[in-house]
């Protein structure tokens, strides 16, 4: 996706007399153009369309009740409690990338965590927005909060779902807190350099008088540390309690230990793959090759080779305990889940899966950004369909033969699902508009000029 | 599909015919599923509206009052009647006539409605159980379709009028009629056994001596009537006593279904199928249909109803082989030169019953169909005279009016009268003749012919839109009456709400035209009875009672008179397997809708069919064999074609069904009745196809020469259970685990090891990590549901429907699994595909302590009592739904829509008048489930704290368990030792499904016990 | 998009060269501003983080305190160099965690265990592990909270103004360029030596730093106003409810959604607007009887035996104290306000309506007096149950076996008129003296 330079004002070098003011331009010139290219009106057009539509299919649930989606007994989670999960695991690349790289000391990170995690915070948005609508009684999602009232009448700690409530809560928070921490030095260096004065006090409200003093630095790196620090466990966490909602239960295909690191590599894995699909499109026309490059495209692929691994081994994993545990539901339903009715469910899912990040086993193919879009793109289908195999179809067969039944999503199910991505690509796109889509400062700060040795006289 | 995978699957139960379908055909549907249109699942689709007018505004932001809180306005009296206190239900004793046998019932009123029906413990014909028709009665008085008032038709256009206009129409009418000693005068009325009734008759034959009342019914007795005419040269009515048989064998019955007797029927015979009780019954069931009886049999052989006059004929000659009878009784029949008589099976059965009736002689009961021909009844009287069984399990009453010609017969004559223009007036009382006489009479074109056509029906229905004159007739629970018991006991009716649209009673309106000089039903009944009830005490106590306590008519010995030589068509003798063309087509009444009068009760038409769990319409039914030989696939709309008519329907593969035989029902695709069972002229479409398109007075129950061509359109049958084709994996999983979940035995393994039911599933000790914070030391509910007296005919569910407030959802919905019936009866069949064993299993919420639902609710809204029932708090719901996902009996109901919507607007406020105010009217997004009835739980706490008291055992009975005609639901306190419940969960049979969860149920099943003979095993 | 950097050049480096108030190269001969805005302090400015090190270490060497250095990004070594002690950030960071720890099991236990148990699919009350998941979340969500906020306060943030702030070439210091400012409040501070000290660090310019005059100490109105703006408006709903919640009003209150507050059911006595008298409650039918309300036994529920009066009292009541109590109670209940405590026909009712004397009041009777002692208990019965004159029935009210008890305790205020010592039993006739 080469951008003629006319048509795309990101492209050519950026200018600047040090490494440093390279940088700075080089990120900064995203937010400054005046007005950015067709290409992203066009994006965002689209978004908004999308956008659009969730809140129209939501409404419409709303109104009528949400028997308008296809969801039924015994298939009582259907399509919301699938997109819920699927957009949490995507939720979870950003702070892992961000936490556990930081803690690592993995200086590649610098060059994609910022907006990895702004995918992260805009995904968990999404995901939040499921639990809420899918119950019956959508204006009444706020029992599930701990609210002091005259009936003394107080969420039931013991169920999973209010284990959601916190995981997801928590998780939200913290990471729109890192992700602002971390933006706070680079919204000052927007606003030393805007040029209006709405700018300058936009910027200038969010930097918070920020002037990169050292003393204020120093707090700064700590307090960075321990957000990583506590937001390591954490990314761990959520998925784990979301996994939480199946491994907890009685259904047979819902009722396994091996769901938390099951489901969070499943999360790492999908969420890189969104990271990659995003960011070889993003550095490609933003002009951030220089910043982002195909050291760390190669990095990323390495990472969703070997975690696409790790769910193909959960997935062989599963279909071995079932037939090890010798308990007859187990066995049916992992018989079901391959050659049953929606055995083509199962087989995306590995094919997406397991099968087209093998191509990663290749050098040339883990740097060429076009086979990583592609395989970005299947992971997140995969990824999609392996939560669909999970939560409908282990529903659709359980104990009693006479209450099997079978799903199939309705037009508003689609609808809904299409609808979050417009909610997604809204908040992106407004992301890389206004606000420095990578982390200037850090970059900086692992440039060899960086690296001081006191100059003697 | 192969032998050979028939064979993997003999002996266990399996689902439905899909599974054990091969066919490509099935495969295909295994595709349409992914290709279902989603404009059917659309919320407001038209079958939709059928229900949910306002679906779009589901959310009723509170309708009437805005956004603020309603105002409730108290009404109450400034002069309280005696003995009554609001808010404190009553109940009144009264009955229901179907086909002129009455069934005593009481109602429940609440503040003078009656919202509940069950049956009358005193009452011979009912022992206190109820059918789901009776059940779901109470409902029409609510019907907002009901007919509003009284109007005339002229052509298309209808014109409201009202009682005094046709009391001034009528007067002189009849007066000038009178003058002409009635002639022209014709009655056409439903059978009716009402002594007012016959008085009023009698006062009318004299008044119009050339006036002809003539009694038709679509469903009737008269085979049985006219076959013991020919065995005792008068009609009689058969009783059985099948407490006191030991061996049952039935001729095409239908004895627990729809036989006017079959709550005592079914209360007998389920004493003799619990072991603990004594020896068990053996029941031989010989049958085209898979009937209730044939589920409960230990040994069913599926043949064509044309072929078992030959197998009764055969049977008497084994019989009289084994006992030489009196000469007296004529010679014995030969046994028919039937080639599928020496079929081994057949041959075996037939010898087999045969010994085992001598072996029991006086101890045995040999019963004909209704819907098989007099002679088989014939047969049948003669065997249990030879055998002695008269007197001892069967006895007789002598008919009503012996001399009376059949309806068809009286019907014909009527017709041809109508047709010669002989006809004046026609007044028809209740029947609905236009749309259920049979076909080839053309009864609407002579109708037509009919100067003063006027009709008495509780709907506008398709008679009273081809009359001149249409009249409200006062529901049953509106009016006072009185009808005959099965017995002949004289059965009282009173009403329990003045009639809400001004209708009147057949009983008034025949005072009126034969000028009595009383009118009002009260006084009409009260004179009838004048002299055996002469006090105003003995009076009301009958009312009281609800019926003349030892008024069962005299029982009777008839002489049995020789039978000659039956003779058997061709068909009748004809082979075991006919081809295309000659098929056969049995056509019964529908188990809800009965001959189509109850069509616009929404909780019978969403009440599933026995053995198909079909709602909302009717289907063809076809043996699979059968249906893949005439390359007929399941839910598939076929063409049938039978003297010249054709019908399309729907195609269902039905286990069971015999061989060549196709079975339909009557009762649906009405057209002019109301906006549940159809109203064209309203957009509302028939449910299910009008059979009688096809019924012929020649062959009103069974018709030969059937040809079936397929059309291999797909069709979504709106069953409850077996929705989806689930393909081999599904098949041989639920093969699998399906004896254990209804778990069985043979009579002799069970006398060897009473408790077999226990070993069934191997599982490792049940261990808890915790000990349970509650010891339940207060009350402790339990329930015990009998799997070896259920026979599947969903009382239970309709009696739960009227007593929880349970919608509605259609059948969109239903086909979606939406359904809400708190309590389901399951079907599993067993064996060969096409002639196996079934079994019924009602599953309510088994209350389990260790509840998997409630762990998972966020809010809490689902917890368990201290006296260990699973409560659900519906404010407190969000609805979630997660302790649906966790319930492993997929026993929990859930609210997609609201599914009162449509109470909301005008007209349809008269339905929330039948709702049971002391349950919860269910909105939107909340979960729902059996709660053992918790009101009445509490209510008879109430009681028993205000009479400090304990309460007594039996005294708190669920809804389900109240109406339950064989008893085969127990309810009570675990702890009391001494209830019948304790003992039972106690008993050997007892178990709990899914126990190796360790969900710690409440509800435990008995296990079902056979009995088959060794010879046939 | 080239020209925009030139821009951006001139006003950072070459602002040097340009501007009044830029670094002077060498001597700083000028005793900067004689009369002019005070002094905040000198600044120097350096290429590379490199140069800004040793400064540093120049500086902290001099034993300068009040001083600072100023960088993009955070300079390796710098604490070293600058003498930047260790942050207490981590201690307050851990308590914040404790306290959410805490916070998740007392919320846990009180909500679920002891406010309000649960029963729960068997389960203990309390059990640890099901818990875990939420205390471990709370500790998260507060320690994270707390680490920014406390970052942000130990770092005096948010500052709105700073004299460096006046310096256009400052803003290099978050772009490419670093800083150190010594402050003039340090007490080591002279401006001469310090002005070397700093050219003695090889900066590639030195500046005087004068206080801020120019900006207003504090934000300016418009952003503080907009700003306290959104705050209350976040809070006006609140403030709504909250009064909502104390005020009192005419029209009945908002209820957008009906839930199950209003159920399409009928309880007693409810309005039906379908029938015309617009009553959910239908009149029983004359001449129905309910099931257990036959009372055919004249006796007990009408008084008579046959056709006449009974004498006796019906075998069902039996002639106890447990009947006369509740004889009396039920008396004291119905009748006494008008026939009075003993029957004397002197209720309050009865004297009230008496000293109205509006005449159409036919006073109560004295329930001892003669003929009604004469009369049989069936036909006091009857009375009761029909009532009499402008005595009210009281059938629909009182249990036949209540009315029937008030006829007992009736007969005993008769017996009690005019009774004599003799008719006290033996044992208690002490208890009258």
């Amino acid at each position: 996706m080469t951008v003629a330079t006319d048509l795309n004002p990101y492209q050519g070098r950026p200018s600047g007399d040090t490494a440093f003011a390279r940088i700075t331009n080089n990120v900064a010139r995203i937010a400054e153009v005046p007005t950015p290219p067709k290409a992203w009106y066009i994006a965002f057009g689209i978004a908004l369309i999308l956008l659009a539509v969730f809140f129209g299919s939501i409404g419409w649930v709303f109104w009528t009740g949400i028997g308008a989606w296809g969801t039924q007994i015994p298939v009582a989670w259907a399509m919301p409690i699938v997109n819920f999960v699927f957009w949490v695991g995507i939720g979870h690349a950003g702070t892992l990338i961000s936490a556990i790289l930081y803690l690592f000391r993995q200086h590649w990170r610098t060059s994609i965590n910022r907006f990895a995690e702004a995918m992260t915070i805009f995904a968990v948005m999404c995901a939040a927005i499921f639990p809420g609508i899918h119950i019956g009684r959508p204006w009444l999602p706020y029992w599930m909060f701990p609210i002091p009232n005259q009936m003394e009448v107080w969420p039931q700690f013991r169920s999973p779902l209010e284990w959601d409530v916190f995981a997801v809560g928590t998780y939200a928070t913290v990471s729109i807190l890192f992700w602002y921490m971390g933006m706070i030095p680079d919204l000052a260096t927007f606003r030393d350099r805007s040029t209006s004065k709405i700018r300058r006090i936009a910027y200038g409200l969010f930097a918070m008088g920020w002037r990169g003093s050292s003393r204020q630095w120093h707090r700064y790196e700590r307090a960075y540390l321990l957000l990583a620090a506590l937001a390591t466990p954490l990314v761990l966490s959520v998925h784990s309690v979301v996994s939480f909602d199946m491994a907890t239960s009685q259904i047979p295909g819902w009722h396994t230990t091996i769901f938390p690191p099951y489901f969070v590599a499943g999360a790492v894995f999908g969420g890189f793959g969104m990271v990659v699909t995003l960011a070889v499109p993003a550095r490609q026309f933003f002009g951030l090759k220089h910043i982002i490059t195909l050291d760390h495209i190669e990095v990323m692929n390495k990472i969703i080779l070997a975690t696409g691994m790790l769910v193909g081994y959960s997935y062989a994993m599963e279909f071995f305990i079932a037939w090890y545990s010798a308990s007859p539901w187990e066995i049916f339903t992992f018989y079901n889940r391959a050659f049953g009715p929606v055995w083509w469910i199962a087989w995306t899912t590995y094919i997406c899966n397991v099968v087209f990040p093998q191509i990663f086993w290749w050098k040339k193919l883990r740097r060429n950004v076009w086979a990583t879009f592609v395989v970005g793109v299947f992971v997140n289908v995969g990824m999609w369909f392996e939560r669909f195999m999970i939560i409908p179809s282990s529903l659709t067969r359980d104990f009693l033969p006479s209450s099997w039944g079978y799903f199939l999503p309705n037009k508003i199910d689609y609808l809904t699902l299409g609808g979050s991505f417009g909610l997604f690509f809204t908040l992106f796109l407004l992301f890389c508009r206004y606000l420095p889509m990578v982390a200037m400062a850090e970059v900086k700060g692992i440039q060899p000029s960086a690296h001081a040795h006191p100059e003697e006289h | 599909m192969s032998q050979v995978d028939r064979k993997a699957h003999k002996g266990a139960f399996w689902r439905s015919i899909d599974e054990l379908e091969r066919s490509p055909r099935f495969q295909e549907l295994l595709k349409n599923e992914f290709a279902a249109p989603f404009e059917e699942l659309e919320p407001n689709s038209p079958g939709r509206r059928r229900f949910m007018q306002v679906i779009g505004a589901s959310l009723a932001l509170a309708g009437v009052s805005g956004c603020r809180w309603q105002e409730d306005h108290l009404l109450p009296q400034t002069r309280r009647p005696a003995g009554t206190t609001p808010g404190v239900p009553r109940s009144f004793a009264t009955a229901m006539e179907l086909g002129g046998v009455a069934t005593g019932l009481h109602v429940t009123s609440y503040d003078g409605r009656p919202i509940k029906v069950e049956g009358n413990p005193a009452h011979p014909g009912s022992h206190g159980a109820c059918s789901a028709i009776h059940q779901a009665s109470v409902l029409d008085v609510w019907d907002p379709d009901r007919s509003e008032g009284v109007c005339t038709f002229s052509g298309t256009q209808r014109t409201a009028s009202s009682w005094k206009a046709f009391e001034d129409f009528a007067t002189p009418l009849f007066a000038g009629l009178r003058s002409q000693a009635g002639k022209g005068l014709r009655i056409l009325a439903s059978e009716s056994s009402s002594p007012s009734l016959a008085a009023l008759r009698s006062k009318l034959a004299e008044a119009f001596p050339q006036a002809k009342w003539v009694e038709y019914e679509p469903v009737s007795q008269e085979n049985e009537r006219e076959g013991s005419r020919l065995a005792f040269g008068a009609p009689h009515r058969m009783l059985l006593d099948l407490e006191k048989a030991d061996i049952v064998v039935s001729l095409d019955t239908d004895l627990l279904g729809l036989h006017p007797a079959a709550l005592v029927h079914s209360r007998a015979i389920a004493k003799r199928r619990t072991p603990e009780l004594g020896e068990m019954n053996r029941i031989y069931a010989i049958e085209s249909v898979f009937t209730l009886l044939g589920v409960m049999a230990d040994h069913r052989l599926a043949l064509r109803s044309e072929l078992v006059k030959a197998v009764a004929a055969a049977l008497d000659a084994e019989v009289s082989k084994l006992v030489q009878p009196a000469a007296g009784f004529g010679p014995p029949q030969e046994r028919p030169a039937a080639a599928f008589l020496e079929d081994a099976q057949v041959a075996k059965f037939i010898a087999v019953a045969a010994k085992d009736l001598v072996a029991n002689r006086g101890k045995g009961v040999v019963v004909a169909g209704s819907h098989q021909p007099p002679e088989v009844h014939a047969l049948a009287h003669r065997l249990n005279v030879i055998l002695d069984n008269v007197g001892a399990t069967v006895t007789y009453v002598a008919d009503r009016e012996p001399t009376r010609p059949t309806h068809v017969a009286a019907l014909k004559s009527l017709v041809d009268e109508m047709n010669a223009g002989q006809v004046e007036t026609l007044v028809v009382l209740g029947q609905n003749p236009v749309y259920s006489a049979p076909a080839d009479f053309g009864f609407g074109a002579a109708y037509a012919k009919v100067k003063h056509r006027i009709h008495l029906c509780g709907y506008e229905d398709e008679t009273s839109h081809a009359s001149t004159w249409h009249l409200p007739e006062a529901h049953y629970l509106e009016a006072w009456g009185d009808a005959l018991g099965w017995d002949g006991t004289v059965t009282m009716m009173q009403p329990l709400i003045a009639p809400i649209h001004g209708g009147r009673s057949a009983l008034e309106l025949v005072a009126l035209i034969s000028g009595d000089e009383k009118k009002v039903g009260a006084e009409l009944v009260r004179r009838t009875h004048a002299e055996r009830l002469s006090t105003d005490k003995a009076w009301r106590k009958a009312v009281h009672d609800g019926f003349i306590a030892g008024s069962a008519a005299p029982v009777v010995r008839p002489e049995l008179r020789p039978l000659g030589k039956l003779t058997l068509s061709p068909r009748e003798l004809g082979p075991k397997e006919v081809d295309n063309g000659n098929l056969e087509l049995v056509i019964l009444p529908d188990s809800r809708l009965y001959d189509g009068r109850f069509a616009n009760n929404a909780w019978l038409q969403e009440t599933p069919e026995p053995m198909t769990k079909l709602t909302w319409e009717n289907a063809a039914l076809l043996n699979p064999a059968t249906a893949e030989k005439l390359g007929v696939g399941d839910s598939t709309l076929v063409k049938l074609e039978i003297g010249g008519k054709q019908l399309t329907m729907p195609a269902m593969m039905s286990p069971g069904q015999a061989k060549g035989s196709v079975r339909v029902v009557l009762g649906f695709g009405r057209t002019t009745l109301g906006h549940v069972g159809g109203l064209v002229e309203d957009g509302v479409e028939p449910t299910g196809v009008d059979v009688y398109q096809v019924r012929t007075s020649e062959a009103l129950h069974i018709a030969g020469g059937l040809k079936v061509t397929p059309t291999g359109e797909y069709y979504q049958l709106g069953t409850t259970q077996d929705l989806h084709a689930i393909g081999d994996i599904g098949r041989e999983g639920a093969a699998e685990r399906i004896p254990e979940l209804v778990r069985q035995a043979d009579y002799a393994e069970y006398k060897a090891k009473p408790d077999f039911a226990k070993h069934k599933v191997e599982h490792p000790p049940l261990l808890s990590l915790w000990v349970a914070p509650v010891s339940y030391d207060g009350q402790k509910w339990g329930m015990s549901i009998d799997m070896n007296r259920c026979m599947g005919c969903n009382a239970c569910m309709v009696a739960c429907q009227a007593e929880n407030n349970i919608p509605v959802v259609g059948k969109e919905q239903v086909v979606m699994g939406r359904e809400m019936h708190w309590i389901r009866v399951d079907r599993y069949f067993r064996g060969l595909s096409d002639e196996p064993e079934a079994a019924f299993q009602p599953v309510p919420c088994q209350q389990c302590e260790n509840a998997p639902c409630e762990q998972v609710c966020p809010v809490g809204a689902t917890q368990h009592s201290e006296e260990g029932l699973n409560d659900m708090t519906y404010n407190r719901c969000i609805g979630t739904r997660y302790c649906s996902n966790n319930c492993p009996y997929k026993v929990r109901r859930f609210n997609f829509f609201n599914y009162h919507m449509e109470f909301k607007d005008g007209k349809n406020q008269m339905k929330a008048m039948s709702f049971n105010p002391e349950v919860s009217v269910r909105f939107r997004g909340v979960m729902e489930k059996c709660t053992y009835c918790v009101q009445r739980i509490q209510s008879v706490k109430i009681q028993a704290k205000n009479h400090k008291r304990p309460i007594k055992d039996g005294e708190i009975k669920t809804a389900c368990q109240q109406t339950c005609p064989t008893e085969a639901i127990v309810f009570g306190d675990l702890n009391d030792k001494a209830s019948e419940v304790a003992k039972l969960q106690a008993g050997p049979r007892a178990y709990a499904l899914l126990e190796e969860l360790n969900t710690r149920p409440r509800t435990l099943y008995l296990a079902r016990v056979r009995n088959p003979h060794p010879e046939l095993g | 998009m080239s020209d925009k950097q030139t821009d951006a050049k001139k006003s950072t480096g070459e602002a040097a060269k340009t501007e009044p108030d830029a670094p002077k190269d060498g001597a700083g001969t000028s005793k900067g501003g004689a009369g002019g805005t005070p002094l905040h302090g000198l600044i120097a400015e350096y290429e590379t983080p490199g140069a800004l090190l040793s400064a540093s270490k120049k500086v902290r060497d001099a034993g300068f305190k009040n001083w600072d250095t100023y960088t993009p990004f955070p300079v390796h070594g710098i604490d070293g160099a600058m003498g930047i002690k260790p942050t207490v950030l981590p201690w307050i960071v851990l308590g914040a965690g404790l306290t959410g720890l805490a916070t998740g099991i007392l919320l846990q236990w009180w909500t679920n265990t002891y406010d309000y148990p649960y029963l729960t699919s068997g389960k203990p009350m309390w059990s640890l592990p099901a818990h875990v998941p939420v205390m471990f979340e709370l500790m998260v969500l507060f320690s994270a909270i707390t680490a920014l906020v406390a970052m942000l306060a130990l770092n005096g943030l948010p500052e709105y103004s700073h004299p460096l702030d006046l310096k256009k070439y400052f803003a290099r210091a978050t772009d490419d360029r670093f800083f150190l400012v010594i402050q003039a409040s340090d007490p080591r501070f002279a401006e001469d030596e310090t002005w070397k000290l700093l050219e003695g660090t090889h900066p590639t310019a030195v500046d005087r730093l004068e206080e801020d005059r120019v900006t207003p100490a504090n934000m300016p109105r418009p952003l503080v106003f907009g700003l306290v703006l959104v705050v209350l408006g976040a809070l006006v709903p609140f403030a709504l409810i909250a009064r909502a919640r104390v005020s009192t009003s005419e029209k009945p209150r908002i209820h957008i959604i009906p839930d199950m507050d209003f159920q399409e059911k009928f309880k007693s006595q409810r309005m039906n607007p379908v029938f015309e008298d617009k009553r959910a409650m239908r009149p029983e039918l004359e001449g129905t009887v309910a099931v257990g309300a036959l009372e055919d036994d004249d006796h007990l529920y009408r008084g008579k035996l046959g056709d006449e009066w009974a004498r006796e009292f019906p075998a069902q009541i039996p002639i106890s104290d447990s009947t006369m109590k509740r004889g009396q109670q039920e008396f004291g209940v119905f009748c006494a306000p008008c026939h009075g405590q003993v029957g004397h026909g002197d209720g309050m009712v009865n004297e009230r309506a008496v000293e109205l004397a509006q005449g159409t009041w036919v006073p109560a009777s004295d329930v001892t007096q003669e003929y009604l002692r004469k009369q049989p208990v069936g036909e006091l019965f009857n009375t009761i149950t029909h009532g009499i004159r402008n005595m009210p029935p009281y059938g629909p009210q009182i249990s036949p076996e209540d009315r029937w008890a008030i006829v007992l305790y009736v007969r005993a205020l008769q017996r009690s008129r005019g009774a004599t010592i003799q008719d006290v039993p033996e044992a208690d006739r002490g208890s009258l003296k």
